[in-house]
């Protein structure tokens, strides 16, 4: 086999795709409208599936920070972390971060995904073992990888499988890192924290939580899973992102663990990378201080969230197993969902569509996401949209 | 322990009870090649495997099993007390 025939699999879903006359994974959102509607291809929709979870992507404070930074500091700071690229707002909101998480020390990345994965990569190597749940991000899976340590995976949210594992693992389990997601980007399902924070008090491993789908969704403060599960002190390292609730782009870890200031500069991803852009910073930084500030944000997430899942599952549609701003359809055949995307978009609602290897098994998914920006009667007009596809099936 | 050939029988009841291959399967099938398997069924495959012989089978293993004589191998190594 040549080295680029292995491409050929997926040149073939493409032309696929090009048959059926739709572009599920590379729609052009061709205007932006607002949080919640753009116009793509050529369509006024719904955006339904953005991860803009508090809405913030439009804030006037947001926007007026990013504004003032452009002006002030440039478009970039063309430099490392560990070189030139560190400039006071980086430092102000690390310190904001820990503060925030009531933690000791932080790091910002510039991505979420180079937050996960050098985290992943940098914790745990030869001779270390990792632990990760099956459905874990690619991020944490491709970061674990490149450290180098034995991976296992556990049955998806099965901290029973979790303990089986740790328990051959003897000594061993000891020198393991764990890694599980706060709330799981595909399905909307949220990890059994409490069983695992309870397990680490009999194996004693090392907790790493990615709560990038759950900072401003879950816990009184927003802070996440742990937070709402009640065991942030079992968490020794919380990963996550900016490009979801905090409606910029850009990554972090916190911890108590005075480790974590050598840890930062062992991190390939941070330090082989340009910082942060000042204006990215800026509106970051007042988006966080907004998630503390309005939580009337998060009740109107969960509020659409919920209203969004009970209309689709009184349908008769097969949701993921419980309410939560992720809301997916599963559909056992892939040529329906195919079907299906290409409907919802005609009608103004656009979704992510998933099909097998991302998805996290062999059905597909119409993944919806919702975002305190909806107004009960977009959350409607999505449930109608989805209500026609049952009608004609 | 698991002898090899122990490993090999129950690997192949596994991946025929599956009903994806079209010819009979041998110590030398191809999993993804000749039996079409995609990675969420060789997942499956080896979770039940971990369930069966009472083993964690690591990632990292992965990618030196093409063939399902290289799975049944693996099984038995990881097996060993």
């Amino acid at each position: 086999m040549k080295l680029l025939d292995k491409f050929q699999a997926m040149a073939g879903v493409r032309a696929e795709l090009d048959g059926l006359g739709i572009r599920p994974f590379g729609a052009v959102t061709e205007k932006i409208l607002s949080p919640t509607e753009a116009i793509v291809d050529g369509r006024r929709v719904i955006l339904a599936g953005t991860n803009n979870y508090l809405g913030l992507t439009f804030d006037p404070e947001c926007i007026a920070a990013a504004q003032r930074a452009l002006a002030e500091q440039g478009t970039g700071t063309t430099g490392s972390r560990m070189a030139n690229g560190t400039f006071a707002e980086h430092v102000a909101l690390e310190q904001e971060l820990a503060d925030f998480y009531g933690r000791r020390h932080a790091i910002v990345f510039s991505t979420g995904f180079s937050a996960t994965m050098g985290m992943g990569a940098t914790l745990a190597g030869s001779g270390d073992v990792v632990m990760l749940d099956a459905d874990s991000h690619a991020s944490i899976y491709d970061g674990v990888r490149l450290g180098g340590a034995e991976i296992i995976r556990f049955r998806h949210n099965d901290a029973e499988n979790l303990e089986r594992k740790l328990a051959r693992l003897g000594e061993r389990a000891a020198n393991t890192l764990v890694i599980v997601e706060g709330l799981y980007s595909m399905l909307g399902d949220i990890a059994p924290l409490a069983e695992i924070a309870a397990l680490k008090k009999k194996y004693d491993f090392c907790l790493m939580v990615d709560e990038a789908h759950s900072l401003g969704v879950l816990g009184e403060r927003g802070r996440g899973l742990a937070e709402s599960a009640g065991v942030e002190d079992a968490v020794d390292f919380v990963v996550g992102t900016f490009s979801k609730s905090l409606g910029s782009i850009g990554g972090y870890c916190v911890s108590n663990r005075p480790e974590l200031e050598a840890i930062r500069f062992s991190i390939r991803s941070y330090i082989f990378t340009a910082s942060s852009s000042p204006a990215v910073i800026a509106s970051t930084r007042v988006a966080l201080r907004l998630l503390q500030e309005r939580p009337q944000l998060r009740a109107q997430l969960w509020r659409n969230a919920e209203r969004l899942y009970a209309g689709l599952a009184g349908l008769g549609f097969t949701l993921g197993p419980q309410p939560s701003p992720v809301v997916a359809v599963r559909i056992g055949e892939r040529e329906t969902a195919l079907r299906w995307w290409p409907q919802l978009l005609e009608q103004g609602v656009y979704v992510n569509l998933v099909v097998p290897p991302a998805s996290p098994s062999a059905f597909s998914l119409l993944r919806c996401s919702v975002s305190a920006a909806h107004s009960e009667e977009q959350i409607d007009r999505m449930i109608r949209a989805f209500a026609t596809l049952r009608a004609g099936a | 322990m698991a002898s090899y050939e122990s490993c090999l029988a129950r690997v192949l009841e596994m991946l025929g009870s599956l009903g994806k291959a079209k010819t009979t399967i041998t110590e030398g099938s191809d999993l993804a090649g000749e039996l079409g398997l995609s990675s969420i069924e060789v997942m499956e495959v080896i979770e039940q495997v971990e369930d069966e012989f009472d083993i964690s089978f690591p990632l990292n293993a992965l990618s030196d099993i093409r063939t399902v004589s290289d799975l049944a191998r693996q099984i038995a190594r990881l097996s060993a007390p």
